[in-house]
């Protein structure tokens, strides 16, 4: 199963400019599995979006989701 | 013997005599320094018939208890004042004016009068010298606080204002620290400034305020560094690290909020900002995240100065929301206004303002200025003429709530403010208690006094048991949070912290480890917390004294659009009438959103309710 990784903001430099980029999980991944897999803490995380809506770290992927992680919004 | 006590220097500009105040322990535990202390000296002097320019309206300049203590991000200073948007008048800036104040033996400073020509403070542990500013008059403040720190001491710091604050623009801020501003900009005070003739305040102290032990503040800066990977963007890109991700979850205000998408994100972003123009990290007294980002620029009327780049609130008032996605042209206007003395907030949503009301026809005539969405050069010569009060910019120097009134009532639609406040930078369509803060800041529509949206999005406030991200399009329970965050960060604006500590995920432990190093005193979490509620409700009875009442507490059509996008606005209005109704209830206020008699004497504010009766 294929899901399609898009960071912004300040995680950009993620995958050293590779934005978007996709990964193999297995069936039932939740987001929260793939933030992990991507050695990213919580804190780092700020919205969470599956194909355009939002979702949370809790969330089943689907194949060839698109999940968008965003940097938290602090600041303004 | 008290633990701790205020020294407060007096000053009156129109007989030019000055005496000290002294505020002893008890008035500082009830309302701590800053702008509570500061609200409690207005609310004793309250008079409904003084309006914000008279020369007997009290300016206030106040250290919070930890400017100037070196413990994390302990720089921040209020003015307050009565507004000239006829409420609650409050700006705070980090940086290091407060803290030299502090150093000069002087924990604030009360201005009132008018001096008869234009002058400055010169601020030292000696007292307050009044001194000629004529030569400054009509100077920007880059010029000026270069003059004045030959004048007096390299080192000093200075407050001053620019053209806009002496042409009485509701929209002029205090600027510190020249090229490297750091800005009071909210509410008008640099206009309060310019009616009393004060052109800045410039300090110098040699004194370092006295702790109750210092090892516990010194644990203080151990124990928090942990925190800082909490705020990395910040300290990598300054708040400009927001841009890109606000516009991905449409929080971005875009072309006067009226779309939630746009390409020109990443061109005006912080990694962009950095990559491109950054010079320097800089931090504000005691600061470990140092979220300023210096900037340089090489062409146009400020080519070769080296200052404060726009942070994220600047780069979407001048950017996003006037759909100018050049960069380089952003950073020229953010050093424009800072000059000028104005508030780049309020001057992005005045510009918007403008562009819609003369790309619609209701604004027939510009001095033929072409003032079309993303003409950075129109937007120069507008925000010039803004600050100087002159030809078409003069429609605009006081805000939207005023220039609406002038270009006919359907314009009123779209003139963002909330008691005459003009908005901040944030789509509220996400986190939709933003538009509660923003209804019910004692302020007009301010983000900083409650920052409830942060919550919403997912910073932690656990000692009031919000643990994670909230759904942000429902209203339920947001007055409740609302409050509380309001309450808290009330608390912070006392304290002279800055409130990116909350983003850090500072404790109501460690804060109060804090305030036990510099004071002696044990305070609890529900002792902070009180203390805020008592802030935020004697802010607000200063409001309701000068008739701000719920039907102040609103919003223009605009944002009750966007609360539901695409839907009628009566969903809008409802979901924000819902929100409000809560939070009245949950404040113990009534339905005009005027504190109850039994609310005020249990936060110990006898007289502010007698106060409210005798109205």
């Amino acid at each position: 199963m294929i899901v399609h990784i898009k960071t912004v903001g300040t995680l950009k430099s993620l995958e050293e400019g590779v934005n978007p980029f996709s990964l193999e999980v297995l069936e039932g991944t939740t987001v929260s599995k793939i933030i992990n897999r991507l050695n990213l803490k919580d804190w780092e995380i700020g919205f969470i979006q599956i194909n355009g809506t939002r979702a949370t770290k809790e969330s089943i992927i689907q194949d060839q989701d698109e999940l968008t992680l965003i940097a938290p919004l602090v600041g303004g | 013997m008290d633990k701790i006590a205020y020294r407060i220097l007096e000053i009156d500009l129109s007989t030019r005599k000055t005496r000290v105040v002294e505020f002893s322990e008890q008035p500082l535990r009830k309302y701590f320094g800053g702008s509570g202390l500061a609200a409690s000296i207005l609310m004793d002097r309250f008079d409904s018939s003084v309006d914000a320019f008279h020369p007997d309206s009290p300016l206030i300049f106040m250290t919070g208890l930890f400017t100037g203590i070196p413990v994390p991000c302990g720089c921040r200073i209020s003015v307050c004042a009565k507004s000239p948007l006829g409420h609650w008048g409050e700006a705070n800036a980090g940086g290091h004016f407060g803290p030299e104040l502090k150093f000069t033996g002087f924990d604030g400073l009360i201005i009132t009068g008018r001096a008869k020509e234009p002058v400055y403070l010169w601020v030292t542990s000696a007292g307050a010298e009044i001194r000629t500013a004529a030569s400054l008059w009509g100077k920007g403040t880059f010029e000026a606080t270069a003059k004045l720190l030959e004048e007096t001491d390299p080192k000093a710091r200075v407050a001053a204002i620019g053209p806009a604050g002496e042409n009485l623009s509701f929209m002029a801020g205090v600027i510190t620290g020249g090229t490297e501003a750091r800005v009071m900009a909210r509410t008008g005070p640099g206009s309060v400034m310019g009616a009393k003739n004060l052109k800045a305040v410039v300090v110098r102290g040699d004194k370092r305020p006295e702790v109750a032990d210092s090892k516990i503040l010194q644990e203080a800066f151990r124990d928090f560094s942990p925190n800082l990977k909490f705020v990395e963007s910040l300290s990598k890109f300054g708040t400009a690290a927001l841009i890109e991700s606000k516009e991905a979850v449409g929080a971005l205000p875009i072309k006067n909020y009226l779309l939630s998408k746009w390409e020109g994100a990443k061109k005006i972003s912080g990694p962009t900002m950095v990559a491109e123009y950054l010079t320097n990290h800089y931090g504000c007294f005691s600061c470990p995240i140092r979220c300023g980002k210096d900037v340089k620029i090489t062409e146009g009327p400020y080519a070769g100065v080296v200052g404060h780049g726009p942070e994220y609130e600047t780069l979407a008032g001048l950017g996003s929301l006037l759909l100018n996605d050049d960069l380089k042209s952003i950073i020229t206007l953010n050093y424009l206004c800072n000059d000028l003395g104005l508030d780049t907030m309020s001057t992005g949503i005045a510009v918007g303002f403008a562009i819609e009301s003369f790309t619609r026809s209701f604004l027939k005539e510009a001095d033929g200025l072409d003032l079309q969405w993303g003409n950075a050069k129109a937007i120069f010569s507008l925000i010039e003429k803004i600050g100087r009060r002159q030809g078409v910019g003069a429609v605009f120097a006081d805000g939207v709530e005023k220039a609406a009134k002038a270009l006919g009532r359907e314009t009123e639609h779209f003139a963002l403010h909330s008691k005459g406040l003009e908005v901040s930078l944030s789509n509220p369509t996400p986190t939709v208690s933003l538009a509660l803060s923003w209804a019910t800041s004692n302020r007009g529509a301010c983000h900083l006094e409650g920052f409830s949206h942060q919550v919403e999005g997912g910073v932690p406030f656990p000692e009031m048991g919000y643990l994670k991200a909230m759904d942000g399009t429902s209203g339920e329970s947001k007055g409740q949070m609302t409050a509380l965050m309001q309450n808290y960060m009330a608390v912070f604006n006392a304290l002279g912290l800055c409130k990116f500590l909350f983003f850090a995920r500072v404790s109501h432990a460690a804060l109060s480890q804090w305030i036990k190093g510099l004071t002696g005193w044990e305070v609890t979490s529900a002792d902070l917390m009180e203390v805020g509620d008592r802030l935020y409700n004697l802010k607000r009875v200063y409001n309701v004294l000068m008739g701000a009442l719920s039907e102040k507490d609103t919003l223009p059509p605009r944002i009750l659009e966007v609360l539901r996008p695409g839907k009628p606005i009566s969903e809008g209005e409802k979901l924000f009438k819902d929100m409000r109704r809560e939070y009245y209830q949950f404040r113990g206020w009534d339905e005009k959103g005027i504190p109850k008699r039994e609310k005020l004497l249990a936060l110990g504010l006898e007289e502010a309710a007698n106060k409210i009766e005798k109205r």
